[in-house]
C-alpha cells in the first residue's frame, strides 16, 4: 500500500460507534490539534483486533492506515516488536514531521499496555 | 492533469503574451534599451516605452509615472522603503499599514522603523476588510503616509481604497496601494482614488513572472530613493538593464487584461458562484469574510473541524493551497486570516480556492463535488464526528 491508498483506505477506520462495545479505547492528541484513538481487543485466541480513528496531516493519516492495517491478527508480543519507524520511510516522512511517529507510538503503546491488562 | 485552481499564487502565461515575449526576443531588439547610440538599443527602447504607455493606460496615468521592477514585492520595497530614504531628514515620520498586507509591506515597514521612524498597523473591520469607518476609527495623528492593499491575496477582499484614497488627499497624507491581486481584474484609475503610489505585477494576470511596476504620482510624490544602487536607469530611482521582452510581455497582458476586464468578471463571478451553490450542500464551513465587497476569484472557505493540509491532499485532481502561496511552505498561522479574529484551528482548517479566466464553470463545479467528497472522508476518518 502506498501514502495515497493508504491515506484513501477506510477499512479499518471505527466509523460506527456502536461497533465500539468491547474495544478497548487509548486516545492520544498532539498541541498542533492532531489526534489519534486506536480501538484494540483480542479474540479468543489472543490475537489483535484495531481500528482507529484520525485527525491531523496527510502523512499521520496514512502511517496510521499502513500501521493499522499491517498490526492486524497479531499477538501482543507481535505487536510489541512492530518497528513503527519503516512507515516514515515507505511515505517519506519529512523530518519536520517527525512528531507524528512520536504520537503513533505513544498510541500504540497505550494499546499494547492496555490489552495486557484485560 | 491537475486542474489549477490557485490563480492567486500565480497565473498561467496568456498565448498571446507568449507569442509577444518571443517575438521581441526573436526581433533584433536584443539591445540595451539604454543605449540609445545605435539601433538594436533604440528598437529595445521604442518597446520599453510602448509598454509603459500601455500599463499607464490601464490605470489612467502618465507614461513617466511607470516605473519597471522585477515585481510587486520590489515596488511595495521601493514604495516605502524608497519613500522613507527620499524624505528622512533626521526625524522620525510616522506611518501606517494594516494587518491585512502582504510580507513584502509588513517587513518594508518593520525595516523603516528600525530606521527610526514610527509604524502602526490597524485591524480590519469583523469581516476581514478595511473599510473608510474602521480605517478612520484607528487613524492616528502625524500619520504622514498610508500603505493598503487593494484586494487581499487570501480572502479576496476589497478594501476601501477611492474612499481611504480621498482621505488621505484631503489630509495631506501621502496613499501607497498594493495592487498586485486587483491590476487588471478590476477597474483601477489612480486619479479618481487619489493614488500617490501603486505596486503592480505581470504575472497575477497571465503575464511573466519576474516583473511589475510601481507608478508614482508625479505631483504629489515626484522621486523616490532608489533602493537598488548602480546605472541610473528608471531615472535613477531603479537601477538595473531592463528586460525588454518581460516587460513586453507584461504591457500585453495588461492589454489584454483592459480588453477582458468586464468579460472575465463575469465569468469568474459565475465560477463562484456555481462553486458556492454546490458545496452549500455539506454543512460545517463558513466563509472568511463575505461575499459583499469580495473580488469573487479568491474564496477563503475555513472547516474548522478538519485539516486543510489533508483536504489538498484529498482533492488530489485539484491544485488548490492553504493560504497564500508566500507563506503556505511554513507552520506559522497565516497573520491575515489571525489578524480577522480567526482561531488556531480555523485557520488550520482553511483552504484557498482561486479561479482564473482559464477556469471552465465545469471544472469548478467539479471542485466543488471533489471537495465535498474530501470532507466527507475526512469526518469519516474522525469517526462522523
Amino acid at each position: 500500500m502506498n501514502q495515497k491508498e493508504a491515506f484513501f483506505d477506510t477499512s479499518h477506520v471505527m466509523q460506527d460507534s456502536s461497533m465500539e462495545d468491547g474495544f478497548i479505547v487509548e486516545e492520544v492528541s498532539s498541541s498542533n490539534g492532531m489526534w489519534l484513538k486506536l480501538f484494540s481487543r483480542l479474540d479468543e485466541e489472543g490475537k489483535s483486533e484495531l481500528y482507529y480513528q484520525v485527525h491531523g496531516c496527510p502523512h499521520l493519516i496514512s502511517i496510521t492506515s499502513m500501521l493499522i492495517s499491517d498490526l492486524q491478527n497479531k499477538s501482543v508480543q507481535e505487536l510489541e516488536t512492530q518497528n513503527i519507524n519503516e512507515y516514515a520511510e515507505i511515505i517519506n516522512l519529512p523530518k519536520t514531521k517527525q512528531d507524528r511517529l512520536f504520537l503513533l507510538e505513544d498510541a500504540l503503546k497505550g494499546c499494547i499496555k492496555h490489552l495486557k491488562r484485560a | 492533469m491537475k486542474t489549477y485552481l490557485d490563480f492567486a499564487s500565480t497565473t498561467p502565461m496568456a498565448s498571446e503574451v507568449i507569442e509577444k515575449m518571443h517575438a521581441v526576443m526573436s526581433e533584433a531588439s536584443y539591445g540595451n534599451p539604454s543605449s540609445l547610440d545605435h539601433q538594436f538599443g533604440l528598437s529595445a527602447n521604442k518597446i520599453i516605452e510602448e509598454s509603459r504607455e500601455s500599463v499607464a493606460s490601464l490605470i489612467n496615468a502618465n507614461p513617466d509615472e511607470i516605473l519597471w521592477t522585477s515585481g510587486a514585492t520590489e515596488s511595495n520595497n521601493m514604495a516605502i522603503v524608497g519613500f522613507h530614504q527620499f524624505q528622512y531628514k533626521g526625524q522620525s515620520m510616522r506611518f501606517l499599514s494594516s494587518h491585512l498586507e502582504h510580507k513584502s509591506v509588513i517587513e518594508s515597514m518593520h525595516s523603516i522603523k528600525d530606521l527610526g521612524s514610527n509604524v502602526c498597523f490597524i485591524q480590519p473591520n469583523e469581516h476581514g476588510r478595511i473599510d473608510i469607518e474602521t480605517f478612520v476609527n484607528q487613524m492616528e495623528e502625524d500619520v504622514i503616509y498610508v500603505s493598503c492593499m487593494h484586494v487581499n491575496n487570501e480572502t479576496g477582499l476589497t478594501n476601501d481604497i477611492e474612499e481611504i484614497g480621498k482621505y488621505c488627499r484631503k489630509n495631506e497624507i501621502i496613499f501607497h496601494v498594493d495592487a498586485a491581486q486587483s491590476i487588471g481584474k478590476i477597474p483601477i484609475d489612480v486619479k479618481d482614488m487619489c493614488i500617490d503610489l501603486m505596486s503592480m505585477s505581470a504575472h497575477k494576470v497571465y503575464g511573466p513572472k519576474g516583473v511589475g511596476a510601481l507608478y508614482i504620482n508625479k505631483d504629489t510624490v515626484g522621486r523616490i530613493k532608489s533602493i537598488i544602487l548602480g546605472g541610473g536607469q528608471e531615472r535613477g530611482m531603479r537601477s538595473g538593464t531592463l528586460p525588454t521582452h518581460q516587460i513586453a510581455g507584461m504591457a500585453k497582458a495588461y492589454d489584454l487584461s483592459k480588453e477582458r476586464m468586464d468579460d472575465d468578471y463575469k465569468h469568474i463571478k459565475q465560477c463562484r458562484d456555481n462553486f458556492i451553490k454546490t458545496i452549500s450542500n455539506i454543512d460545517g464551513w463558513k466563509l472568511n469574510g463575505t461575499d459583499k465587497d469580495a473580488y469573487p476569484g479568491i474564496i477563503s472557505i475555513c472547516f474548522p473541524d478538519l485539516y486543510s493540509e489533508s483536504l489538498i491532499y484529498a482533492m488530489e485532481d485539484f491544485a488548490i493551497s492553504r493560504g497564500s502561496a508566500c507563506s503556505s511552505d511554513h507552520d506559522e498561522p497565516s497573520h491575515v486570516l489571525k489578524s480577522m479574529g480567526l482561531l488556531d484551528h480555523e485557520i488550520n482548517g482553511t483552504i484557498r480556492i482561486s479561479f482564473g479566466r482559464n477556469t471552465t464553470l465545469n471544472e469548478a463545479e467539479s471542485a466543488a463535488f471533489e471537495l465535498i467528497k474530501a470532507v466527507s472522508h475526512l469526518r469519516n476518518l474522525k469517526g462522523g464526528n
